[in-house]
């Protein structure tokens, strides 16, 4: 039964995870066909475009489409004019992650540039002009490189003619022409971006009939594209309508540019439109229409204003945005760098350590080897004698030559007797017991042991328990607490304590050594 | 007709002017206040470096609440200055709360009045009304009037640009009468200055209402007082805005020999905005007149002087941001060089300390061969007994 279920829960599992997968697959090719309905309508309907991309934005959780909604929500910004919200999306926070795709990544730069081309920031659009070129140069090549990089001395071209360095920009466009004449055959919208900028060059430099034939050409192939690209046109019509002007074709140069303001109208690019009121103004001036003038002057101010305000808008938000991400990327690098400060510390301390137990382990060795001498030097002899040099004392008592031999002859006696093992023994006791006073007594051992009273009764009592242990293998046996109440201490630890600062180490090593050597031994005969 | 105006530039020079009057006002300067002082003149030259300055001022408790309020108006001029005009009214408004336990009423308006501008700087107009609104009411109860006439008349002042900027040029008209008004109980001679640039913004305004008659008399006031303090440049404004009324009275001719005339005052100030303004001028007249080489002459002039307007707009920001740019990358080195720093001293120490280890650990190594041997010569010395 249990078997059964758990196959049951299995089949389940996989059917669920499959239609689970399957509605990941559908939703997110459903996101990216948005995207791409929404890329194609950029230049006819930006503001249809815009909707789909902030849905996306508002409902993806998916940091590419993320991006790529921001991506395309700054370029249809940049075709209805308005700098300020597409500076917003441009350098969105998100789009810096170098997880998102190269074909993005590339995009994004290429757009910032193009932005802060439009709003006369120069040198920063060279910058990402180059993060771009850099990023490029690591694909493959394929018909998507050609392009980017097509378009890139696009940007470089649109850069020269709007700052007004016209003849750089005709060589410019003749190089690249050159270098992408097999490019260009096949892609009809890019050959009319190069012409269109070719007509503008020509009309800075006041080569209006050069202009003309450039834009003949642009407007038949914009008439002839598929794609309804209302910003191209509405740039395009207001071109024509300059040059009429120019020729003093007055009627036509209005219907040009009556055109292209309609256009700009349904995009509602403020920028396109003040310019062409501008020239409407300067027409209507020319041909002496004076109401007429005011009419679009005054339009003209009022855009001018707008769209003023709205590039201002654009440069303030644009430098708060790049100097907090500055501050930003600062805090982080910050961050990464105290992190190393505690590896460097976690590092050293481990080092510590290491030397440390390393160190501390030879001196435990020594430690070991030195309780071995020691013990087998306690074993060996079967007296502690380990004070060889005799110090002359410079305080002696005199003590009458007769008197003296006579206490030593009764220490002698007391060293074998086990009165020593006596709690209560003292010097004061034993000087009574020996019918001496305590000043000849400790004289007495001081010269002859050269110790005195406590170290001389210490050193008997142990040296008795030593030999208990040599030779009464019960002892080996015995607590601590009883070798110490053997040997006449009222603690334990005053025993061990004793006992370590004569022999060496502490009476449970002494014990052990003995039993190791007793073991040996053992295995020794036995084998 | 780009009407480009100069209230732009005006606007810094005002912050400067206004608060070395309130300064001055303030007697008890100390140590710290005049080098504040000093420091605020280079502000514009090096903004980092007051800011710098501004905070460690502030952050020091020694200082008294006024001398911190200096500083963080200090620090607030900096941004302006560099344009980051979010960071300059975040000081400002700390200034403005820290200022509160002050009682001196002076520079709280100055505040108020800095407030407002940065408001207006970032193009959110109500706000900035809102605090010009605060700045006068405040100087009206002021017990003397003639030191803070200066505020209010400015703040009439900027409020007139900030209507006449969305085009409300009948409001903006009636602001700027009161600030006039209000600049005649100001004894300065700078006073001028600021009346002749009123006087030529209510001219423009006068022309945008087709009022041409007042338009006119508004322009030649501006240049009486132009020459007044010898300001070449505010002549040449005045007369390019009454070239742009003979042009809409369609007489061009006028037009032109006025303009050619601004030209000519205006070739030593060398201000790219009020050239633009006159090749703008000319290049219509002359269309006007159906002179087209002329006009196409100027059309260039102007084209590139639009360019040159648009550069040098851009060049403190650019350069602010490069300027940010590579402050971060010198902090990014200095916190590399740190770390490597660190690594380098923790190998030092680390190898030392191997060094260490080892050669404690070959003595010991000795000291155990030689306790090993003394062992196996107890143990023989134990089998041989």
């Amino acid at each position: 039964m249990t078997h059964k279920d758990s196959r049951c829960y299995k089949y389940i599992r996989s059917i669920s995870l499959w239609v689970s997968l399957t509605l990941a697959c559908f939703s997110y090719s459903q996101e990216n066909d948005l995207i791409t309905k929404a890329q194609e309508l950029v230049y006819s309907n930006p503001d249809e475009s815009l909707k789909i991309a902030e849905h996306l934005l508002n409902t993806s959780q998916d940091l590419e489409q993320i991006v790529a909604s921001n991506l395309l929500i700054a370029r249809a910004q940049i075709i209805k004019g308005d700098y300020h919200e597409s500076v917003i999306h441009a350098f969105d926070k998100n789009n810096l992650s170098e997880s998102i795709s190269v074909n993005i990544q590339i995009e994004l730069n290429l757009l910032k540039a193009q932005l802060l081309r439009l709003i006369y920031l120069d040198k920063q659009a060279q910058y990402f002009i180059e993060k771009g070129e850099k990023l490029l140069k690591k694909m493959p090549q394929s018909a998507y490189k050609d392009l980017t990089q097509y378009l890139i001395k696009l940007e470089e071209i649109n850069t020269n003619i709007e700052r007004r360095n016209s003849e750089k920009a005709i060589t410019l466009i003749e190089n690249t022409e050159s270098e992408f004449r097999a490019f260009l055959k096949t892609n009809s919208t890019e050959k009319r971006a190069i012409l269109l900028a070719k007509e503008r060059a020509y009309n800075n430099l006041s080569n209006y009939d050069s202009a003309e034939v450039y834009i003949e050409k642009t407007l038949n192939l914009i008439n002839a594209s598929q794609i309804n690209n209302l910003y191209q046109k509405a740039l395009i019509y207001k071109e024509l309508g300059y040059l009429q002007l120019q020729k003093k074709e007055f009627s036509k140069s209005e219907e040009s540019l009556f055109i292209a303001s309609r256009y700009a109208e349904i995009i509602d690019n403020p920028i396109l439109l003040m310019e062409i009121n501008r020239d409407l103004s300067i027409n209507y001036l020319a041909s002496g229409q004076n109401i007429k003038h005011k009419v679009f002057n005054d339009k003209y101010l009022t855009l001018n204003t707008e769209v003023e305000r709205t590039e201002q808008l654009a440069v303030n938000t644009l430098y708060t945005m790049l100097s907090n991400q500055e501050e930003d990327d600062l805090i982080d690098e910050r961050q990464t760098h105290s992190n190393y400060l505690y590896l460097l510390v976690a590092g050293f301390i481990g080092a510590l350590f290491i030397g440390g137990y390393v160190v501390l382990k030879g001196e435990a060795r020594k430690k070991r080897h030195k309780e071995i001498i020691n013990y087998l030097e306690v074993i060996r002899n079967s007296d502690i004698k380990t004070k060889p040099i005799k110090k002359a004392k410079p305080k002696r008592i005199a003590i009458p030559e007769e008197t003296e031999q006579l206490i030593l002859s009764k220490l002698k006696r007391f060293e074998t007797s086990k009165k020593f093992l006596n709690k209560d023994i003292s010097l004061a006791v034993l000087a009574g017991q020996f019918d001496t006073n305590t000043k000849y007594l400790s004289g007495v051992i001081n010269k002859h042991y050269d110790d005195n009273f406590n170290t001389f009764i210490n050193k008997l009592r142990v040296n008795y328990i030593i030999d208990k242990l040599k030779n009464d293998s019960n002892y080996i046996n015995y607590k601590i607490s009883f070798l110490a109440e053997e040997s006449g201490y009222s603690s334990h630890s005053s025993f061990a304590t004793v006992f370590k600062s004569i022999i060496g180490m502490s009476p449970v090593t002494f014990i052990k050594m003995i039993q190791k050597e007793r073991d040996q031994l053992k295995k020794k005969t036995t084998s | 007709m780009k009407k480009k105006h100069l209230y732009g530039f005006l606007i810094l020079v005002f912050s400067m002017p206004l608060s070395s009057f309130a300064l001055s006002f303030n007697q008890n300067i100390k140590k710290i206040d005049s080098v504040l002082e000093a420091s605020r003149f280079r502000v514009y030259e090096n903004p980092n470096e007051a800011i710098e300055l501004g905070l460690s001022v502030y952050e020091n408790s020694d200082y008294t609440i006024k001398t911190k309020v200096k500083a963080l108006m200090l620090i607030s001029l900096a941004y302006t200055s560099k344009r980051n005009y979010q960071k300059a009214l975040e000081y400002i408004i700390l200034a403005d709360e820290l200022s509160k336990t002050l009682n001196d009423k002076v520079l709280q308006i100055e505040i108020l009045f800095r407030t407002g501008i940065l408001y207006q700087q970032l193009k959110i107009f109500d706000k900035s009304i809102d605090y010009l609104e605060k700045t006068e009411q405040m100087a009206f109860l002021y017990p003397d009037r003639a030191i803070v006439s200066k505020y209010i008349a400015n703040s009439y002042t900027v409020k007139g640009f900030i209507y006449k900027d969305n085009l409300n040029c009948d409001i903006a008209l009636e602001y700027f009468d009161k600030g006039i008004a209000e600049y005649q109980n100001v004894k300065n001679e700078e006073v001028n200055t600021n009346l002749s640039i009123v006087y030529y913004n209510k001219g423009n305004c006068y022309t945008l209402l087709s009022q041409y008659g007042n338009a006119k008399n508004s322009f030649n006031r501006s240049i009486a007082l132009a020459k007044v303090v010898h300001a070449n440049s505010l002549v040449a404004f005045a007369k390019k805005g009454l070239a742009s009324v003979f042009t809409e009275q369609g007489e061009y001719q006028k037009a032109i020999d006025y303009l050619e005339e601004a030209l000519e005052e205006s070739k030593e100030v060398g201000d790219l905005v009020l050239n633009s303004g006159i090749y703008n001028g000319l290049l219509e007249n002359y269309l006007a007149l159906n002179q087209w080489e002329e006009y196409q002459k100027y059309y260039e002039l102007y084209s590139n002087s639009q360019l040159e307007i648009k550069k040098a707009e851009r060049n403190s920001v650019s350069d602010s941001l490069d300027d940010n740019n590579n402050r971060k990358n010198e902090k990014l080195q200095d916190l590399q060089k740190q770390t490597l720093n660190r690594l380098k001293l923790f190998s030092l120490f680390v190898l030392l300390l191997f060094i260490g280890v080892f050669f404690i650990n070959k003595r010991n190594g000795k000291t155990i061969a030689i306790l090993k041997n003394k062992i196996e010569a107890l143990q023989n010395k134990k089998t041989i007994s």
